[in-house]
Order: C-alpha cells, then sequence, then structure tokens
C-alpha cells in the first residue's frame, strides 16, 4: 500500500482544508516543528481508514476543531498492488463515505466493507476502531509515543499474520481442538492452582479439608485421652476412698488406742505409787533422824553431866583448901596484933629515957641535931624517890580496893545468881546449945555451926523432935536472867580493869595492895626522917628540911664517947618506934590477908555451890530424859526406823522403776499421733467424695458423647480426607504436568510457525546488537534476546533497545505482509527518540533499505535529526 | 433348649474410609441386624439372643448409638437379649455398661459379672465379660469351677481368642479346650467376624452383619438348639444384608468389561454390595478409559460402595491412542513427550500416565464438544 494524497478539512486544527501530497514509495519524511498538526496527519489516516463513517462516538467528535459544528471530512488517495484508490469520509454532519477504486465506486457501507476486506481490517465498535479491529496496518501505523510497545499484536492483525503465516501455522499446531484442549486443561488446573502455581479451590479445599480432619482427629484423640483419664482417675480415687475408709477403720489402730489408753492409765497410777513411796521413805528417814539426834543430845547431856560432876568436885576440894589458909591468916593476924601491943609499950619507954636524955644533950645536941638533919635529909631523899616510884605503879594500877570490892561483888553476884539459878539458895547455918542432939541433914550429921545450902529436898532429922524437909522453890527464868546479866557485868567490869581475867585483876589488885603498903612504909619513913626539928627550928616535913639545910655548912662530927653516950636513948627510941611501926604495919598486912581470905572463901563457896547446881540439873534432866525413854528402848527405836526407811526405800525404787518403765507422756504422744492421723484422714474423707462425684459427673457427661467413637471416626475421616487430598493432589499434579507438557509444545510450535518471522528480524538484529537473535511468543510478542547465550527478558530491556526491536518487528510483519501480497506500509510517528546516534543511525539505514520495499512515512519535529536522511520531504499546504 | 447365638454387632462402626454417602446406611444396617435378630429368634421359636461380646464398636460409643440399640430391642419385648461386654466395648467402672444399666428394657441383660445365670429349661450361663481391651488372663476360666445344679446344661459365653497370632504376646487369648475342660454343654463365642466351628461345642457366630472386606462366612447367626448330653444342633442363619466382596481382574485388552460387571457377586442385591476392585493388567489408553467410564459411571453408582483401585492397571499407549489424540499438532507434540515420560519410569512416570490419560480424554472431550 502505498499513500499517495491526503486531504483534511475541519479536523481538529485544520479547519481550512490542507493537502499533504507528493508521496513517494520510498520513504518520506514530514519533518514540523511541535504543535503544527504533525500527529494529526495520522489521525487522519487512521480515521479515515478505520473509523465506520456513521459513527457518532466520542473520538469521532474529538476530530471536530475546538468548538465547530461542523462535519471533519478526509480524503485520502492509494495504490494497492498499483491500483489507485480514492477514498473520502465525512463525518457526523451528513456521514459519507465513497470509495473509487478499479472495481468503480462504492459508498456507505458497501464502501467500509470493501474497504475492510481490501486492507485487512475488522468493522470498528461501537466506541470506535481498537487496535484488535485495526488489523496490521494499525500495527504498522505507530502513534506517537507508542513506537516502544512491544505488546501483542491486536485479533485482527494476529489473524492476517497468521495467514500470512498459514502454511507454516498449520503443520505445527493442533488448530481449534488443541486450543480448546489447552484451555480446558487451563481451566479445570485453575481449579487446583493459582497462575503462580499456589493451591487454590479444590486443592486449597481437599487441603484445608484434610488439616481440619487431622486436627478433628487429633481434638477428638485428645477428648478420649482426657475421658480415658477421667476413668483413670475416678478408679484411682475410688481405690484412694476405699483405702482411706479401711484406714479410718482401721481394727488395729483402735486395738492400739485402746491399749494405749489402759498403759496411760497405768502409767498415771505407778507415778502417785511413786510420788507416795518417796514422802514415805523420806518421812521413814526423819523418825530415823529424829531418834538419832536424841540420842546423841543424850550423850551430849551425859557428858556434860560428868564433866559438871568434875567440876563440883574441885570446887568442893578448893573449898576445903582455902579453909586452912584463913586459919592460918587468923593466927597470924593474932600474932601481929600482939607483937604491935609489945612494940607500942617498948615505944612508950624509950621515949621516956629519950627525954631525959635530951634536955643534958640539947647544947651538943644542936650540933648533932643538924649534923643529924643533914643525915636525915639524904635519907629523906632516898625515900622520897622509892615513893615516886611506888606512886607511879598505883597509879597505874586500876584494881584499887574499891574496884576489888567491886569484882568480888560481881563474882559473888555471879555465884548467887548461879545458885540460885540452879536451885534457889537457901543455906541453913547451924547453932546448936550445948547438949544438942545430933542433927542429920540426909543422914548425915552436921556439926554445929556448919552451914549447908539447900540445892534440892532435903531432910533434917532432929533426933526427939522429928523430920524437917526443905524444898527449894523452883528455879526460874529470871533467875537464869539474873546470871546471864551478873556473868556479863562481870566481863564487862574485867575489860574496863585492863587485864584478862578475873584473877590477873585479882593479881593486879594484890600488888597494888602491896605497894601501897610498901608507900605507906616508905611515907611513914620518909615521915619519920623529916620531924619537925625544935632543935633547930626546922618543919616537919621533907621540904622544911631541904630548906632549913639550903645553905648550912654540914657540922664536923663529934667525939664518939659523947656521941655514944648521947645517942643511947635516942637509938633505943628510934628503935622502939621503928619496931613499933613495922609491927603495925605487920599487923594491917595480916588484917589484909585475912580479909582476903575471906572474900576468897565466899568465892569458892560460891563456885561450888554453882558447881553443884549445875551437876544436879544435869542430872535431873538426863534422869528425865531417862524416864521418859531408856537407852535400850532408844536403840530400839532406832534400830526399827532404820528398818523402816529401808524398807521405804526399796519400796520407793521399786515404784521408781515401775514409773520409769511406763512412760506416760511418751505413750500420750504416741496416742495423739495416731488419732491425729485418724483426724486427717477422716478431714479427707468429704474432698475426696466431692472428687469423685465432680469426675463422676464428668464421666458421665463425657462418656455420653462417644469419644472412643468420636475419635475413631475422626481418625478414619482424617485418613479417608488425606486420601482425598492425595487423590486431588494427585489430579492436581497431572493438570500440572499436563498444563506444562502442552505449553512446551505449544511454545515448540511457534518457534516453528514464526520461523519466518525470526528469520526476517535477525539481521536487523544482528545490525543493531551484534550476535543477538530474538525469539518469539506464540502471540506474535517478542520474548526473549539472546546475546551471548544470555537470554534476557524482552520487556526488561532498555527503553531505547525495546522501541527499536518493536519497530524492527514491526518491519519484518510488514515484510512478511508484502510477501505475502498483502498491503502494507510503515507510519512512524516522533519514533526513535530513545536511541542513540550509532543506533539512530542503523534504524536509518535499514528503515532506508525497508523503503526499497515498502512505503515508509515518517512523521518527526527534529529536522536536525533527519537532516541528512535521503527522503522525500512533504510538507503541508492549503487546499486552495 | 434352643437359643440364637449372635456376637460382634459393633453398633456405631464409623466407616470413617467409606464415602460420605455409604457410610450412614452401613451404620444403620447394624442397627438393623437387632430387628432381624429378632424376626429370626421368634421365626425359630427361640427367643432368647445370647450375644458374645463387642456389641459395640467402642468402649464409649456414645449415649445416642446405645440407646437406639436399646429401643430397638425394648421394641422386641418377646425376645430375650443378653450382652457380653467383649474387647471393643470391655466393662470398666463408670463407663458404657455403667450408664447403659440404669436404661436396660427389662428384656435385656448386661451380663457384667462372671456369675451363674439361671436360663431356665435347666439351663445355666456361664458368662466370661472382658475387663479390659487386651486382658492376659483367660476370662473363661472360673467356668472349670462354676458350680451348677447337677443335670443342668452348662452354656458359655466368651469373647477372644482361641488361637495366637504373630509374634507378640496376643491378648484375650481362651483356652480352646475349654467347653471340654469346664464341661460346657455349648460355648458360644465372639471377636471373629466370620463364623467358625472350633469343636463341636464351641462356635464363633461371626458377626450378623459383615462390616469389612475378606471375612469369610460372615452376616449369620447361629442357631443352637441342645438336647440332653447330645452334642448341640447348631444351624446357620443368614441375618446381614450388605455383601463385602473382595474382587482382583487382570485385564489385558480385548476384556468384556460389561460381561465381567454383570457377573459380580450374582444373587447379591446391587445396593446390598460394597466391592473393592483391584485392577491390574497392561492395557490401551482408550481401554483403560473405557474400563474407569463402566465402572465408575455405571457400577460405582449402582452399589453401596464401590472401592475402585486401578494403580495397577498400567496404560501402554498404542500409536492408535496417540493418533486419536491428534496426527500431529501441539497435542500430540504433548502426547508424545508424555509417552515418553511415562516409559522413562521414575516418580514422574506415574503421573505422566496419568496425564497422558487426561490428554485423552481432554481431547475426546473437545472432540465431542467440536461434532456437536
Amino acid at each position: 500500500m502505498r499513500v499517495r494524497r491526503l486531504a483534511i478539512e475541519n479536523f481538529r486544527k485544520f479547519r481550512a482544508p490542507v493537502v499533504l501530497e507528493g508521496f513517494t514509495d520510498g520513504l518520506n519524511l514530514v519533518c514540523e516543528p511541535n504543535e503544527t498538526g504533525k500527529s494529526t496527519i495520522l489521525d487522519a489516516l487512521r480515521a479515515v481508514l478505520f473509523e465506520r463513517h456513521s459513527a457518532k462516538s466520542d473520538r469521532i467528535r474529538s476530530f471536530r476543531p475546538q468548538g465547530d459544528e461542523v462535519a471533519p471530512t478526509v480524503e485520502l488517495a492509494f495504490d494497492i498492488a498499483g491500483a489507485p484508490w480514492r477514498l473520502t469520509k465525512r463525518f457526523l454532519m451528513a456521514p459519507a463515505v465513497t470509495l473509487d477504486g478499479p472495481d468503480g465506486r462504492f459508498s456507505s457501507d458497501a464502501a467500509e466493507e470493501k474497504l475492510q476486506t481490501l486492507l485487512g481490517f475488522s468493522r470498528a465498535g461501537k466506541s470506535g476502531a481498537t487496535d484488535d479491529s485495526r488489523g496490521a496496518l494499525g500495527l504498522l501505523w505507530v502513534e506517537q509515543g507508542l513506537s516502544f510497545h512491544l505488546g501483542t499484536p491486536g485479533e485482527t492483525a494476529r489473524r492476517t499474520l497468521e495467514e500470512a503465516l498459514a502454511g507454516e501455522i498449520g503443520a505445527v499446531t493442533g488448530g481449534r481442538r488443541a486450543k480448546a484442549v489447552v484451555q480446558q486443561v487451563e481451566k479445570s488446573l485453575a481449579d487446583f492452582y493459582t497462575a503462580t502455581g499456589l493451591p487454590t479451590k479444590r486443592l486449597q479445599q481437599a487441603l484445608k479439608a484434610a488439616e481440619a480432619a487431622r486436627q478433628q482427629a487429633v481434638d477428638r484423640a485428645r477428648e478420649l485421652e482426657q475421658f480415658e483419664g477421667v476413668l483413670e482417675r475416678l478408679e484411682q480415687k475410688r481405690s484412694e476412698q476405699r483405702r482411706l475408709i479401711r484406714d479410718i477403720e482401721d481394727p488395729q489402730v483402735d486395738a492400739e488406742l485402746k491399749a494405749l489408753d489402759l498403759e496411760i492409765d497405768r502409767a498415771r497410777a505407778a507415778g502417785q505409787a511413786l510420788e507416795i513411796a518417796d514422802l514415805a521413805a523420806r518421812a521413814a528417814g526423819g523418825r530415823r533422824a529424829e531418834l538419832e539426834q536424841r540420842r546423841e543430845q543424850r550423850s551430849r547431856l551425859a557428858a556434860r553431866l560428868a564433866a559438871a560432876e568434875a567440876a563440883a568436885a574441885a570446887a568442893r576440894e578448893a573449898v576445903e583448901a582455902h579453909r586452912q589458909v584463913i586459919e592460918r591468916a587468923r593466927a597470924g593476924q593474932t600474932a601481929a596484933s600482939l607483937a604491935l601491943e609489945t612494940a607500942r609499950a617498948g615505944l612508950r619507954e624509950a621515949e621516956a629515957q629519950r627525954d631525959q636524955a635530951v634536955a643534958e644533950r640539947t647544947a651538943r645536941s644542936h650540933r648533932a641535931a643538924l649534923a643529924l638533919a643533914f643525915a636525915r635529909l639524904d635519907r629523906a631523899e632516898a625515900l622520897a624517890l622509892a615513893i615516886k616510884e611506888r606512886e607511879g605503879r598505883i597509879a597505874e594500877e586500876r584494881m584499887d580496893e574499891a574496884a576489888i570490892q567491886r569484882l568480888r561483888q560481881l563474882e559473888e553476884a555471879v555465884g548467887t545468881a548461879r545458885a540460885q539459878a540452879k536451885a534457889g539458895a537457901a543455906s541453913l547455918t547451924l547453932a546448936l546449945e550445948a547438949g544438942a542432939p545430933e542433927i542429920r541433914l540426909d543422914g548425915m550429921a552436921l556439926a554445929d555451926g556448919a552451914t549447908v545450902r539447900l540445892t534440892g529436898a532435903r531432910v533434917l532429922a532432929i533426933p526427939g523432935v522429928g523430920t524437917l524437909t526443905f524444898t527449894p522453890p523452883p528455879s526460874g527464868e529470871a533467875a537464869l536472867a539474873r546470871l546471864r546479866a551478873a556473868e556479863r557485868d562481870l566481863a564487862d567490869f574485867i575489860a574496863g580493869t585492863g587485864h584478862d581475867t578475873p584473877a590477873a585483876a585479882h593479881d593486879g589488885g594484890r600488888s597494888r595492895a602491896r605497894d601501897e603498903t610498901e608507900l605507906l612504909g616508905l611515907v611513914t619513913r620518909l615521915k619519920a626522917e623529916t620531924p619537925a626539928d625544935g632543935t633547930l627550928g626546922i618543919g616537919e616535913g621533907l621540904e622544911p628540911l631541904r630548906g632549913a639545910l639550903a645553905g648550912v655548912p654540914r657540922p664536923a662530927p663529934e667525939a664518939k664517947e659523947a656521941t655514944v653516950a648521947a645517942a643511947d636513948p635516942e637509938t633505943r627510941y628510934r628503935a622502939a618506934r621503928t619496931a613499933e611501926a613495922e609491927a603495925a604495919a605487920r599487923r594491917e598486912v595480916a588484917l589484909e590477908g585475912l580479909k582476903s581470905g575471906q572474900l576468897r572463901e565466899v568465892a569458892l563457896s560460891a563456885a561450888l555451890e554453882r558447881a553443884e547446881a549445875e551437876r544436879e540439873r544435869l542430872a535431873d534432866d538426863l534422869a528425865a530424859d531417862r524416864r521418859e525413854r531408856s537407852d535400850a528402848d532408844l536403840d530400839a527405836a532406832l534400830a526399827e526406823a532404820g528398818a523402816a526407811e529401808a524398807r521405804a526405800r526399796v519400796d520407793r525404787d521399786a515404784a521408781r522403776r515401775a514409773a520409769d518403765a511406763l512412760d506416760a507422756a511418751a505413750l500420750a504422744r504416741r496416742r495423739d499421733t495416731l488419732r491425729r492421723k485418724r483426724e486427717t484422714l477422716q478431714s479427707q474423707r468429704p474432698a475426696l467424695a466431692g472428687e469423685l462425684a465432680r469426675l463422676e459427673e464428668q464421666a458421665r457427661t463425657l462418656g455420653g458423647e462417644g469419644p472412643a467413637s468420636r475419635a475413631a471416626t475422626a481418625a478414619e475421616e482424617a485418613d479417608a480426607a488425606e486420601a482425598a487430598l492425595a487423590r486431588v493432589k494427585g489430579e492436581a499434579d497431572t493438570l500440572a504436568l499436563l498444563h506444562a507438557v502442552l505449553k512446551e509444545a505449544q511454545q515448540d510450535a511457534a518457534r516453528r510457525y514464526l520461523a519466518p518471522v525470526t528469520q526476517r528480524i535477525e539481521p536487523y538484529v544482528r545490525r543493531l546488537l551484534p550476535a543477538a537473535s530474538l525469539s518469539f511468543g506464540e502471540d506474535f510478542r517478542p520474548q526473549l534476546l539472546t546475546r551471548g547465550g544470555r537470554a534476557e527478558a524482552a520487556e526488561l530491556l532498555s527503553k531505547g533497545t525495546q522501541e527499536q526491536i518493536a519497530i524492527l518487528t514491526r518491519l519484518a510483519f510488514a515484510d512478511l505482509l508484502i510477501d505475502r501480497g498483502q498491503p502494507a506500509s510503515l507510519v512512524l510517528d516522533d519514533a526513535l527518540v530513545f536511541a542513540d546516534d550509532d543506533r539512530f543511525d542503523t534504524m536509518m539505514e535499514i528503515l532506508a533499505e525497508a523503503a526499497g520495499r515498502m512505503q515508509v512515512l515518517i512523521l518527526s519535529c527534529r529536522a536536525s535529526a533527519y537532516r541528512g536522511i535521503p527522503a522525500t520531504r512533504l510538507s503541508m499546504h492549503s487546499a486552495a | 433348649m434352643r437359643f440364637i447365638h449372635s456376637s460382634d454387632w459393633q453398633l456405631g462402626k464409623p466407616f470413617g474410609r467409606a464415602p460420605e454417602e455409604a457410610r450412614a446406611a452401613l451404620r444403620e444396617a447394624r442397627l438393623d441386624v437387632i430387628d432381624r435378630l429378632a424376626t429370626a429368634a421368634r421365626d425359630n421359636g427361640a427367643p432368647l439372643v445370647l450375644v458374645a461380646g463387642d456389641v459395640f464398636d467402642s468402649a464409649e460409643p456414645g449415649d445416642r448409638v446405645y440407646r437406639q440399640a436399646l429401643s430397638r430391642m425394648k421394641a422386641a419385648g418377646d425376645v430375650r437379649f443378653l450382652l457380653l461386654p467383649g474387647n471393643h466395648d470391655p466393662l470398666r467402672a463408670d463407663g458404657l455398661w455403667s450408664r447403659l444399666a440404669v436404661e436396660t428394657p427389662i428384656n435385656v441383660t448386661a451380663l457384667i459379672a462372671p456369675e451363674p445365670m439361671d436360663l431356665g429349661d435347666g439351663a445355666v450361663l456361664l458368662p466370661a465379660p472382658l475387663t479390659h481391651k487386651r486382658a492376659l488372663s483367660d476370662a473363661t476360666q472360673w467356668l472349670d469351677a462354676a458350680e451348677t445344679p447337677p443335670g443342668a446344661l452348662r452354656i458359655g459365653l466368651a469373647h477372644g481368642s482361641v488361637q495366637t497370632f504373630g509374634s507378640h504376646t496376643d491378648t484375650n487369648l481362651l483356652a480352646a479346650d475349654r467347653a471340654r475342660r469346664a464341661g460346657l454343654s455349648y460355648l458360644a463365642l465372639g471377636d471373629w467376624h466370620g463364623r467358625l466351628r472350633i469343636d463341636e461345642r464351641t462356635y464363633y457366630s461371626g458377626t450378623p452383619e459383615p462390616d469389612d472386606f475378606g471375612r469369610e462366612a460372615s452376616g449369620l447367626a447361629l442357631l443352637v438348639e441342645l438336647e440332653g448330653a447330645a452334642p448341640p444342633k447348631v444351624t446357620d442363619l443368614s441375618i446381614g444384608r450388605h455383601h463385602w466382596r473382595e474382587e482382583s481382574w487382570s485385564l489385558s485388552g480385548g476384556d468384556d468389561v460389561p460381561a465381567r460387571i454383570a457377573g459380580l457377586a450374582p444373587g447379591v442385591a446391587r445396593p446390598d454390595l460394597v466391592c473393592r476392585l483391584t485392577l491390574s493388567g497392561l492395557v490401551t489408553l482408550a481401554e483403560r478409559v473405557a474400563v474407569r467410564h463402566q465402572l465408575e459411571d455405571t457400577l460405582a453408582h449402582e452399589i453401596r460402595w464401590l472401592d475402585l483401585r486401578a494403580d495397577d492397571l498400567v496404560i501402554r499407549p498404542t500409536d492408535t491412542d496417540l493418533a486419536e489424540i491428534d496426527a500431529h499438532g501441539e497435542l500430540r507434540v504433548a502426547a508424545d513427550k508424555l509417552r515418553a515420560l511415562s516409559a522413562a519410569g521414575g516418580p514422574q512416570a506415574r503421573l505422566a500416565e496419568a496425564a497422558l490419560e487426561r490428554l485423552y480424554v481432554e481431547q475426546m472431550r473437545a472432540q465431542r464438544a467440536g461434532e456437536a
């Protein structure tokens, strides 16, 4: 097909009629700037051929220039196989079509149909022509912006191509039946798998059903297990309950409890028995101890009595001994008194002689007197010294007369008190008339003047008169108190004397008395040495002597005879005086001795009395004690008490052993443990019963649903579902395999019947992409570009390459159609915009070569790109 | 003394592997056995049915199943049913039998204790109920020493196997000579689903309604007549409805399949037939398709359940088969490829064979559509 002339009126921007003419057979180029209506040329070409004149679709309306109610009109002149055709179409207003050709003129629908047959396209639908309806020319006349599109050719175009390839196709495809089979297989497969190979519909259902059945089987099995578990637990709990009841009612435990109660009672009784035995043992021990103590007391009493008897004997002896002393003292005193009388008589005689001699010697005697005075002074001084010594001693010794007196009083009081304390102290003194009968006291004859102290009941027998019985008053507490007071007074006093004992005090007293006696002698002598000296006019005493003689020269001694003669009466006198003084002192001392002897006698008597009283008392006590219980009785009682104690101890030990053998606390513990255990068991019963009821109810409920049946059913159904799934899966896999094999066969076939296209395009592709080859799908779509053994999906190539391949594919289709005598031409609107310079040039070369076989129309706005292209350049011009 | 000996009712058996449409009928048929046994009992003047175990298919078949069974037995009030727990429905505390006990009608007794039971007519029943699915001891042991009135007919009722199978320890084993040892007039056994005579006084009745393939002589109950010391007179009574047949056909082409189908299980009503048909042999594609059509589209619909196993019916596609697919073109190319794949063996071979069969079927379908 070759376009010769195109006239347009009222079409898009061409309101006024314009014409494009001067088309040559080869390469034609319309090179105009943008917005000049270049693309409108292709639109007009497609409209006049493929749109029905009577159509009123939006697309047709869009042909009208903006806002004009006009009739778009296109007129086209073209050649087909050398024959000229002329086509005029008027749209919308008085639409019309006329086709003039070698066979004459056609108009209206006839014209449209003629055109369809002539150019191999289909009648356009309501909304206008489509890729499907336009056929091969539509495929070859590429609109702006669609040149790189690698789509499947439209239905009509494909049919045209298939017809062109008819020889090959018939040989390799199965025709419509094969298509139907493949479609059916695809449809069936779609019941199992999605296009992307995921399970769907039946397969998915089967999978789900199998999974659900499996899950159901698992659930049912678990239910059954649960039910079996309930039954098992029920059985367990039943046994537990039986065991529990058996344990609670265990007769052994009953018996043990009963036995324990008895044991505990026995243990308690044994404990009490032990206490009683213990008390008895202690009582027996106390009794024995009491008796022992008593025996001991008794022996102590006897010992004391023996001692008291010894003391009384000693006291008696002392009294006896002292009596002789007294006798001697009395005799001595009498002798001393006589000697004093004699001395005093001698003194008086000597005095008379001395007085006589005095007168004679007065003159000479003065001197002598002085000499004597000096002699006296000397002696007096010595005496004064001795006096001083005695006085010092006396001052130190507190046992003076009064103190001794006091001591004696106190000792006496003690003795008295002691005697009184013992038995009262009645004393009997006999003073008998001459010729009085012999008086006996308790059978013992009493001498006249004897004094007897009555310390017990005494019988005094007086012959011819009868008996007198003395009963002393009972000694009492008051007497004892007095005794103790007297003893304390004595002790206190002794402590105050500076002596340790009464004896020492007595010694001290005696020594002081001696000193006083001697002092008296010395003072007397001093006094005697310092008499008043009438001769010399010296006063009496040492001091006047000292004063008188102070400053007086000592006279020389006188002639002997004179002295002797003169000295004799004086000497005698002085000797008599001395003797008298000595005798007086001696008598004094004898009086003193007698006096103290008498005191001692009293003391000894008192002591004797006291000892006697003590002895009596102890003897009474012991006798009284023995009266109450004899020694033999006491010993027997003690032996008896010892035996009783031993028996009580044996009893107690036996009781202890018995009590020890029965530990009441341990028994009670054991019993309590048993009781608690039983209570614990009892307390478990209600819970167990509840658990049993619960499990029974559960067993009833669960069992009612038939868990075993359900489990078996579910298991079988799971197996069945699994088998069904296997069958479905088998069918699906079968279909998948069949589908794959069929697809493969189809592709093999396509490769074979598309060989003419492949062969045609191969040289072009090789020029553009060295060593590359292109393969097509059975739908005529370029599929894979293989370069260097590597295949690339066509739709993943670069935009530029895709466009170039799309143009080359169209070129190959056009070549195929021309070879088969079909009308074909190529129109490219603003194509190859993505091509680099080299590829552009190559494409141009290929197109130029193709232009030798077909008419090629290139519409472009890029004047410079096409400047060097050898082509017929056309331009729009007004029809006028 | 006359009674019916039956066993292995296995009520509530699910038949889960059977197709949906067959399951309900197969289940219902097991319940129908009760009615038929009652009728047979009446007809033979033996209104006492001893069921030797496995009355129910499982230890817990559900209340619905046992209630339906009880209501059927109750309806046959003039017949006494004595039911023994078997290994499928063992006796256990709080299980099926405990629940069922409170609902049993007066003409039904569950034999839940191993103790003598006076049957009247001078007969004493010695039942040996099972308490476990797998009992290791012989439940009939006690029968030897069981005391019965002198001269009484001692009838044993037990469930288990009298013979060991396999190497592992068998359970529920019974002494084969128990009848002799225990001085039984008759020992009614259950467990084996086929009728079997062990000795002149020991019988397995088999299940009254067959429930699986490969059972011999099933679908029966035994009419037992005892007269003094004489051996029992045992008569087979046909009770079952369904016939389970297992068939194997070896095809080699040129077989008259319709005739074979017609000759299948003669005398058995088609709806009462359950058939497992195993096909084997080497056939053409056309033949295989034709056989499957005949079996799946006709026989399968006529009988209760056709369990068709055609995996061993191997296709050897002929050139004619392939020519029928297409002389040339895509389908032929595909068919050739599939034939090559199936001939190559391996896991794909079976699939390729199926695909080829499918292609053949689809091609024929398309042809018919095209012709129509």
